[in-house]
């Protein structure tokens, strides 16, 4: 177990390298900040001054490592836009963004579950037809789509919901169906097509044949199982969750990490990108590694060799 | 047969059918035997005749788009056809159980063995966890699982096969059941891991005064377990008799041919003799005789009219022209 | 059909390939009108692409064309509607029927272009990882596993943050950030076709490794990489209209449904159907692909038959 770990923090390592090239590259292309950072009629003595100091004259592996050093340090730069340190700037929106994803992750699995476990043992009926249809509707239906339809008739029309922000409980419950439902679209086909291999499997009938009930079989013998699959392809979830998380808070204003990458993208501000862009990417390893190891707890036949 | 005690189990006529997209299938066509207490009938057929599906329908566990159209199951003189899913389940695992071919799939994963067991203990006895725990421990001790107290924490993809059938047979046998259905027991098992488990399954049976049905293609084990044997073909009983009188002397063409197809350690042959053809698929049964396309002692009449069962010389019951005598049922 | 016989192995894994190809043209039709899903998949497709191909004849009026006069009319049933706009004008008197249609091109576009781009390098270093395995393999997989990793919209964010957004651009970065797919399935089924006897008989007698790949291994991955491509489009369309949406991607005065939904969202709480109309065709194009590509994943590959 311990082993297993640390291995796959090990193969973290050229994870993270790839990531921090392609952006360092990216940005190197990008060319000149000078011209960014200073005011038009600067001088050109100026200019080379500045690019100097930030280092932009040196060789292009040096300034790589030397990126690399700040990074490991937390020195992501200064906002152009907010005049601030980048990574607090995109730490203190984390609280905003874990709600948003808790509460939707919350929604995604009171809807898919019982939905993809009901429409597996109702195979072809009316009922199946109708969650089927709805799951590939919500697979079709563009996140930010759904936003805006659910503002216009529960937020406009019916103004039973606020259009947009964060505060009270009421916020949350709009931006958190449009993110679940996405999500959970995915999650019900994938329960209900993992419950009906398991549900002909030869153990469901051996808990049958001593006696189990259907609800037992079901939920103690089946859904254990059908488990496995569903954390299996939970990182696919999690690219969901992510690219819909920015969508969803752009769409409500919500305060979170997702509106302030998105702004940062439109407006430039490249020290922003580039911290959210790291605190994203490593808030995704994370929970992939998290799953990685539920999986192993649910599954006995895996080994940590 | 001389006394007149009502067997454990009689079946009577039992038709289970599956409803596909491509027609009515019938899989067990009219079906009758019985059981007594303590006694063990061996149910023999090729694969696809339907020995399994009987199996299944005796615990009503026919899924869909199988059903139990016809035909009564009585045990103990109770109708289980006519019994709610409640009242089955009291008797499922519990009155009646079963091991199955794949030992290999047959235990779930992700449950401790030792669980599994408890579960059928508690589901049908009254008892705490504690109790149900060290009844299942005696139990892997009977089955002869070494360390059993250790073992009852195991997960089933750490013990081989053998050991997992010994697994099933702990489950199916926790709540000393009055009757055992094992469906190919020993198939997926290696030879001597074979010989194990069928002593296993007589030792415990003998114990328990346990009836069994033991479902098999090998008449080789037949003849080491049954007291009678039914032999089946295409949802029909063809022929049932005593052990003895079957290996002795079969009646039905198909059972001559099924004896025939066992190697015989001093007849050296250059060839094993096998039965010509195929199984008939169920939804397209010839008409007559259902056996007599691969029948070489078939007559003009066995190509039209279906025989009945006849009772036959030496206490047999055959479904053959050829031993036309005296008719018994349908 | 030309088959070239070199040896009887040879010929034979020729000879699937050419009779699959000859009989499908009759079987297609058949097996598309068997699927309820399928048709209806391939009949929406069919429309998008038609109007995409013609959408400067089908569009009623200018898409580009302000008409202050004619500002946020609503479609044509209701009240205040003229039969002139059919779904309505947005805020500067344009015709939404005709953005609609117009927007079908971007949309397609990059769908299928990235899909394309994505395609050609994950099939290349899908098919090299696969058949030569070993280092090559290792290096490009532990490369596919970074950028499994890691969310792609973050990547396409870095990329848009640096260069100026444009078709163009999303193209390539979309396609250069989904080849991962492809490789990893791809090499997956390269490695068990290598085994298979035809590849192992053209290699005894002394094919090129290029030509085995080209002809032998390139043929048998084109169903899955058809499968696989067919629901990307999908989930592409959606990321452009997305990205669209958020500023980041096609930019005015350039057409799209994303863009359409940007401009809309001001108009929300008076005029609904600036909204609800461009969402509602991303919708069911996407909903048409769906299907399409369910359907064929059906048909061609055999291993999800009867797990329906």
């Amino acid at each position: 177990m311990k082993k297993y770990l640390i291995r796959r923090l090990l193969q973290l390592i050229p994870v993270l390298f790839i990531i921090t090239f392609v952006v360092f590259v990216l940005v190197y292309l990008a060319g000149d900040p000078v011209s960014l950072m200073l005011p038009e009629d600067a001088s050109e003595e100026d200019r080379e001054a500045l690019r100097e100091a930030l280092g932009l004259n040196e060789p292009f592996l040096y300034q790589y490592f030397h990126f690399l050093g700040d990074l490991i340090s937390g020195d992501f730069g200064t906002s152009f836009r907010y005049s601030q340190e980048a990574l607090p700037l995109v730490l203190e929106r984390l609280p905003a963004t874990f709600e948003l994803a808790a509460a939707s992750m919350l929604v995604a699995i009171v809807l898919a579950i019982p939905l993809g476990i009901f429409s597996a043992r109702k195979r072809n009926s009316f009922v199946d037809l109708f969650i089927t249809g709805g799951s590939v509707l919500g697979k079709a239906m563009p996140n930010f789509w759904l936003g805006i339809m659910l503002i216009l008739m529960l937020a406009v029309n019916y103004q039973i919901f606020p259009v947009s922000g964060r505060g009270t409980f009421v916020h949350l419950v709009l931006p958190a169906i449009t993110l679940g439902t996405g999500v959970a679209a995915e999650m019900t086909r994938l329960i209900r097509s993992s419950m009906l291999e398991i549900l002909h499997q030869d153990y469901i009938r051996t808990a049958k044949s001593k006696g189990v009930s259907d609800t037992l079989v079901i939920f103690k013998h089946a859904f254990r199982n059908s488990l496995i699959p569903v954390v299996t392809i939970t990182s696919l979830q999690i690219s969901h969750l992510v690219s819909g998380a920015l969508i969803t808070e752009t769409v409500f204003s919500w305060p979170g990490l997702g509106q302030l990458l998105v702004q940062a993208v439109n407006g430039r501000d490249m020290a922003v990108v580039q911290a959210a862009v790291f605190v994203i990417a490593i808030l995704v390893i994370v929970i992939n590694l998290i799953t990685d190891l539920v999986y192993r707890l649910l599954d006995p036949r895996i080994n940590y060799s | 047969m001389s006394e007149a005690e009502t067997p454990l189990l009689e079946v009577r006529n039992l038709q289970t059918h599956f409803f596909t997209e491509l027609g009515v299938v019938p899989s067990v066509n009219g079906v009758s035997f019985s059981v007594k207490k303590g006694e063990t009938i061996g149910i023999v057929g090729e694969s696809g005749c339907g020995k399994s599906v009987t199996s299944l329908s005796l615990l009503q566990l026919i899924s869909d788009p199988g059903k139990i159209v016809g035909g009564e199951i009585l045990f103990n003189g109770e109708d289980l056809t006519r019994l709610s899913n409640k009242q089955m389940r009291k008797i499922r695992g519990n009155k009646i159980s079963m091991i199955f071919q794949e030992p290999l799939t047959s235990l779930n994963p992700v449950f401790t063995i030792g669980s599994q067991i408890s579960e059928a203990i508690r589901l049908h006895q009254n008892v705490n966890k504690e109790e149900a725990k060290e009844k299942a421990i005696v139990m892997l001790k009977k089955v002869g699982i070494p360390r059993a107290e250790k073992h009852y924490y195991s997960f089933p993809h750490l013990l081989s096969g053998g050991m997992r059938q010994r697994v099933m047979i702990a489950i199916a046998l926790s709540c000393n059941p009055q009757l055992l259905i094992a469906d190919e027991p020993t198939t997926a098992l290696d030879v001597t891991i074979q010989a194990q488990i069928l002593l296993l399954m007589k030792q415990l049976s003998t114990e328990y005064q346990t009836s069994i049905i033991i479902i098999t293609h090998d008449l080789g084990l037949v003849a080491e377990m049954a007291d009678r044997v039914v032999v089946m073909y295409a949802g029909q009983i063809v022929e049932q008799n005593n052990v003895y009188e079957l290996f002795k002397n079969p009646k039905h063409p198909y059972t001559k041919g099924l004896l025939n197809s066992i190697p015989k350690i001093h007849q050296l042959k250059d060839q094993l003799e096998s039965i010509e053809g195929n199984v008939p698929i169920p939804s397209q049964l010839p008409a007559g005789c259902k056996f007599h396309p691969r029948c070489a002692a078939a007559l003009e009449k066995c190509r039209f009219q279906d025989p009945p069962l006849f009772q036959a010389k030496q206490g047999a019951e055959v479904r053959c022209w050829l031993h036309q005598e005296e008719v018994i049922g349908v | 059909m030309e088959v070239n016989i070199k040896t009887n192995s040879l010929a034979d894994a020729n000879n699937c390939i050419a009779k699959s190809k000859q009989s499908s043209l009759w079987r297609w039709p058949k097996l598309l009108l068997q699927s309820k899903t399928g048709t209806v998949g391939f009949l929406i497709v069919f429309v998008v692409v038609f109007v995409a191909v013609f959408a400067d004849s089908l569009a009623p009026h200018n898409p580009a064309a302000n008409n202050l006069g004619d500002m946020l009319k609503p479609p044509a049933w209701l009240d205040g509607g003229t039969s002139a706009y059919l779904l309505g004008t947005d805020n500067l008197g344009r015709d939404i029927l005709s953005r609609i249609i117009l927007g079908t091109r971007v949309s397609l576009l990059v769908g299928i272009f990235s899909v394309v781009v994505a395609g050609i390098i994950g099939i290349l270093i899908g098919i090299l990882a696969g058949y030569y395995g070993g280092l090559i393999d290792n290096i490009l997989m532990r490369i596919v596993d970074s950028f499994l990793a890691i969310p792609s919209i973050l990547f396409i964010l870095v990329v848009l943050a640096v260069f100026e957004p444009s078709i163009m651009v999303l193209i390539i970065v979309i396609g250069f950030t989904n080849w991962v797919t492809y490789a990893r399935v791809v090499r997956g089924e390269v490695l068990s076709i290598k085994e298979r006897e035809f590849v192992k008989a053209s290699k005894s007698i002394g094919t090129r490794n290029g030509i085995i790949m080209l002809k032998h291994i390139f043929p048998n991955i084109i169903s899955s990489f058809i499968v696989i491509s067919t629901l990307s489009v999908a989930t592409t369309i959606i990321l452009e209209a997305s990205l669209s949406f958020l500023g980041l991607g096609i930019q005015p005065p350039e057409i799209s449904w994303g863009g359409m939904l940007t401009d809309g969202r001001n108009y929300l709480a008076t005029n609904w159907w600036l909204v609800t109309f461009p969402g509602i065709a991303i919708t069911v194009t996407v909903l048409g692909i769906i299907f399409l590509g369910d359907w064929l994943r059906d048909v061609l590959d055999p291993r999800t038959q009867g797990r329906k």
